[in-house]
């Protein structure tokens, strides 16, 4: 909408809630599709027509004095249709467009004819949704190659989150957006803009579950929801200077001790840091700080109000890192902890608690990698005590798969899920989903190979990974609806 | 029949939040002020709060009107209201029994349903689904609806996006017929008071506004007749979803609202999902839903106090709450979800079943907890009679109140938390005088939901309904409580 009519509003931010699918919330079926879904479409198009109209010039682009309000119109009607769709207007559309602009030009004028075609445009499923109907082939072709217009769509999406520039426009109209080497090109030139920040801190909000972030609630008055917005602008910068700017790896997202604060911050972290309110680069003293999962705003969110929860951390680096969430506890397991025991950790209480049987199966796995992040409290803040006993942040990793070794501390923790096979993977395989939307299926077993290859061929570059996935045929071909299944 | 509100009068006071439900009857249009007409609509509210109760502080003794009431449900035994009330007890959640699987996912995807969960799917988590087919709020939604109207609201509070567990109102089966409740009171507002085209019915103003729209809407469904055939099934099916409601806004496009309010209430974006704010993101979903249905702007609304895994954390709430004062457990470690505060869920887990009455043996803990879950269910039920009041202080265009031509039906997705069982069901009919029988009725597991849903839908008037959701559940009217 930003790029479309300059509209700043966000109409968006106020839409029904999406529900998750896979952990990530922009596949097809998590948009959920209810009266008040469409109400909200219609209200945002009405509302953004109006304000569009408000100034006719700019959004026009001919001066209907001089050609003529209808030569005008019809020219609006292709160009502005052209963006909203994302590529040219099918002859049929363009006539029903300008049709719904005569029809209502005698009676109500110029301007609220032009109000009405932005209106209709906005409501239109081929605006709404991205149509990728393939190019035509024989109906037996399992999978269909995706136009290039579709392409440039898939590109600009995914990199910047909003409709493709002139620039994607004008090489997709030439043809310069079909071999994979023109394609991994334009690939480049997105993630190395200002905005391509956004595919990075997007996927990494949504993996990292951090959305909820400012509304958490702490019994304590150092965190405030500004302070939760503070922590993702944090996280956000550190993803992007360390994935798009530095040397793009995995291994120094999970494990570098430098990260972005500004003076708010730096009080919050308790280090003697930046202090104005802008973001600057800082790195924690050694054993302090390790990577995107010690940032306050992943450890503030695993935990609870008052304590933090090993368990929520064991969890998250299960589903997240390692692609194997652990199932729920059976439904007589009695999940609560025992009152505080000013004598015993919480570690050592959820150890005693959590060793026997039904418990002790899952919580093997569980326990280990979230002991691991014991030294940060429930609002992410760095402690060498649980009241008044020591720290244990060591452990043993016991799978699942390839990941095993003991640990002193997070440091150590983290290093060893960096380097690990299973973790790469994982990573990989989430990518993947963000990237389209859905899980994996059956087809596309080479375009993982491939992309895990890269991955590890680069040594884990996340940036590398991402241009990859590019080429892969996930990414420039869709399923025939008609054809036979692969 | 539909009332005109002065849009000033309306909300005012401490942060936009003081709705101005008592000066209704004065607002009303003088003309039609004491012309009582025959016939008002008949309405119904579906009132969920989650992990259902503590049955032995939930049930009345006696049976019949003659029942001494319980502590739970005290808050609803005023003279005013104990008239109106009917406690159920014993329905069965049969449709939830069928399948195993998640406790929660079960019970909230079947509760409105009356369906098993399709769409199933093993995951780690136990077998979780989507709801089988249409609820019976959006059933009746579809039956009570006139034109110009909203079919439903569904307002929420704190309720989540996310999986099975968060949702309960389904347009059809699946994923894709998830009704979300809404859980931004200024979002319900805007829907109830900015959705139609304003003017005065039958005006030139409105006429054109009318006319555009559908012209605009015209337009946009030749785009998606173009569409048609050229996506694979399920996007197909997606579009054909949107394009019908495109076409239920070309519905609305003929009346004009009559009932527009100038102030929306108040809250910042970080309050929707605010723990601490949990009461008066409840008034304002309460009060609003209440307008809605004074005027008349739609007949079939929900209110869902969060979800199946509620993770509201009722020490936070109110501090002059009488849990504030227990030693509530709080800050409990859960490994079954990601909530940082889900006290209510985790403190249900404490609970040791009392279906059979409160166990003897009980420890500290459990003794806590169940102290501390009375109290929820409690305030909840302070919740209703609020709601319930405020309905009650609206004149009806029939001379009576709204109250009396609206069925709250009170539900929840479990009958208590421990166990995750979904027999003795605790659920609640209220309002709708002389609609149903008053009083307590114990139906000993021999009904179900279903049975019940298709008692409501003809309690409104709708007898054509006689059986509903899963067939293999659905057994008829209950007749005892029908009138």
């Amino acid at each position: 909408m930003r790029d479309l009519l300059g509209d700043a509003t966000r109409p968006g931010d106020r839409f029904v809630a999406e529900s998750s699918q896979l952990g990530f919330t922009n596949g097809a079926a998590s948009t959920l599709l209810s009266p008040a879904v469409v109400e909200d479409y219609e209200n945002a198009a009405g509302a953004l027509a109006k304000s569009a109209i408000s100034n006719l010039p700019r959004l026009l682009g001919c001066d209907p004095v001089a050609v003529g309000e209808d030569a005008c119109a019809t020219d609006f009607v292709g160009r502005f249709g052209a963006r909203a769709f994302r590529r040219p207007l099918q002859v049929e559309e363009a006539a029903d467009y300008q049709a719904l602009y005569i029809n209502n030009k005698a009676e109500f004028g110029f301007a609220t004819a032009i109000e009405l075609v932005v209106r209709a445009f906005l409501q239109s499923p081929v605006f709404l949704y991205r149509v990728e109907l393939g190019m035509p082939a024989p109906t037996q072709t399992a999978a269909l190659r995706l136009s290039p217009y579709e392409t440039a769509s898939r590109l600009s999406y995914l990199f910047w989150g909003t409709m493709p520039d002139e620039t994607l426009f004008q090489v997709a109209s030439q043809g310069k957006l079909e071999a994979p080497a023109d394609i991994r090109g334009q690939a480049q030139r997105l993630l190395g803009e200002a905005r391509g920040v956004h595919a990075l801190a997007d996927f990494h909000a949504q993996w990292g579950q951090l959305e909820g972030v400012p509304s958490l609630h702490k019994n304590d008055a150092r965190f405030s929801p500004n302070i939760g917005r503070l922590l993702l602008e944090e996280t956000n910068r550190f993803v992007d200077e360390t994935l798009r700017h530095g040397d793009g790896l995995l291994a120094t997202l999970l494990t570098t001790p430098v990260t972005y604060l500004n003076n708010d911050l730096a009080a919050y972290y308790g280090v003697s840091g930046p202090s104005g309110p802008s973001f600057e680069r800082f790195e924690f003293t050694k054993g302090r700080r390790a990577g995107l999962l010690t940032h306050a705003s992943f450890m503030a969110s695993l935990a609870h109000e008052a304590q933090p929860s090993p368990v929520l951390r064991g969890k998250f680096v299960l589903e997240q890192l390692l692609c194997s969430p652990p199932p729920a506890p059976p439904d007589n397991a009695d999940t609560a902890l025992p009152a505080a025991d000013p004598s015993k950790t919480a570690r050592q209480q959820l150890v005693e608690l959590t060793s026997v049987v039904p418990c002790s199966g899952c919580h093997a796995l569980l326990n280990p990698p979230g002991f691991g992040f014991e030294h940060f409290d429930a609002l992410g803040r760095f402690r060498e005590t649980d009241g008044s006993l020591p720290i244990d942040a060591s452990g043993d990793l016991a799978g699942p798969g390839d990941l095993s070794g003991h640990f002193e501390n997070h440091e150590e923790l983290l290093r060893l899920l960096a380097e690990n096979e299973t973790v790469r993977s994982c990573i990989v395989s989430k990518w993947f989903t963000y990237t389209h939307g859905r899980g994996e299926g059956e087809g596309d077993a080479c375009s993982l190979n491939r992309m895990r290859e890269t991955f590890r061929s680069s040594g884990g570059n996340v940036r590398e990974l991402l241009l990859s996935l590019t080429e892969t045929a996930a990414f420039l071909y869709r399923t025939n609806p008609k054809g036979a299944s692969p | 029949m539909r009332k005109r509100l002065n849009r000033r009068a309306v909300l005012r006071g401490a942060g936009g939040l003081a709705f101005g439900l008592p000066f209704l009857e004065a607002m009303r249009r003088s003309g039609e002020a004491r012309a009582a007409v025959s016939e008002a609509p008949k309405r119904v509210v579906v009132w969920y709060n989650g992990i259902g109760t503590v049955l032995s502080k939930w049930r009345p003794t006696g049976i019949g009107t003659s029942y001494v009431t319980s502590e739970i449900l005290a808050p609803l035994d005023t003279p005013s209201l104990r008239p109106k009330l009917a406690i159920l007890s014993g329905i069965r959640g049969a449709a939830a029994e069928k399948l195993s699987g998640n406790g929660h996912a079960k019970g909230m995807t079947s509760l409105l349903t009356g369906r098993p969960f399709t769409e199933i799917k093993s995951t780690n988590f136990g077998d979780t689904g989507w709801g089988g087919g249409i609820s019976i709020d959006q059933l009746l939604a579809k039956r009570l609806v006139n034109p110009g109207q909203l079919a439903s609201i569904e307002a929420g509070i704190l309720t989540r996006s996310g999986g099975p567990s968060s949702y309960m109102s389904y347009s059809g089966p699946g994923q894709g017929g998830v009704v979300p409740a809404e859980p931004d009171p200024r979002k319900v507002f805007a829907r109830v008071f900015s959705s139609v085209p304003t003017g005065n019915a039958g005006s030139a103003e409105l006429e054109a506004s009318a006319r555009q729209r559908r012209s605009v809407l015209d337009t946009v469904q030749r785009d998606f007749a173009r569409l048609s055939g050229k996506l694979g099934a399920e996007d197909q099916e997606r579009l054909d979803k949107h394009l019908a409601l495109i076409r239920d806004l070309e519905a609305r496009v003929q009346v004009g609202k009559s009932c527009d309010v100038a102030v929306a209430p108040a809250f910042a974006d970080d309050d929707i999902r605010a723990n601490s704010r949990v009461p008066e993101l409840g008034r304002a979903q309460m009060d609003l839903v209440a307008v809605a249905l004074a005027c008349d702007a739609t007949r079939v609304a929900t209110i869902q106090w969060s979800g199946g895994e509620s993770p509201i954390d009722f020490k936070a709430i109110a501090p002059n709450a009488p849990w504030s004062e227990l030693s509530c457990p709080a800050s409990v470690d859960s490994c079954s979800d990601g909530d940082s505060n889900s006290a209510h869920h985790v403190m249900s887990h404490i609970l040791p079943s009392t279906a059979g009455g409160a166990p003897s043996d009980m420890s500290a803990a459990q003794s806590t907890a169940m102290t501390c879950l009375t109290a929820v269910y409690k305030w909840y039920s302070e919740q209703l009679a609020y709601f319930a009041q405020q309905l009650a202080a609206i004149p009806d265009v029939d001379g009576r109140t709204v109250l009396d031509n609206t069925i709250i039906l009170c539900v929840t997705e479990v009958s208590e938390g421990p166990s995750h069982a979904y027999t003795d069901m605790p659920f609640l009919a209220l309002g709708g005088s002389g609609l149903f029988k008053p009083g307590y009725f114990d139906f000993q597991n021999q009904r179900t939901q279903n049975d019940l849903f298709v008692t409501v839908a003809q309690a409104v008037g709708l007898p054509d309904i006689t059986e509903f959701g899963d067939p293999e559940f659905s057994s008829g009217a209950i007749s005892d409580i029908l009138v």
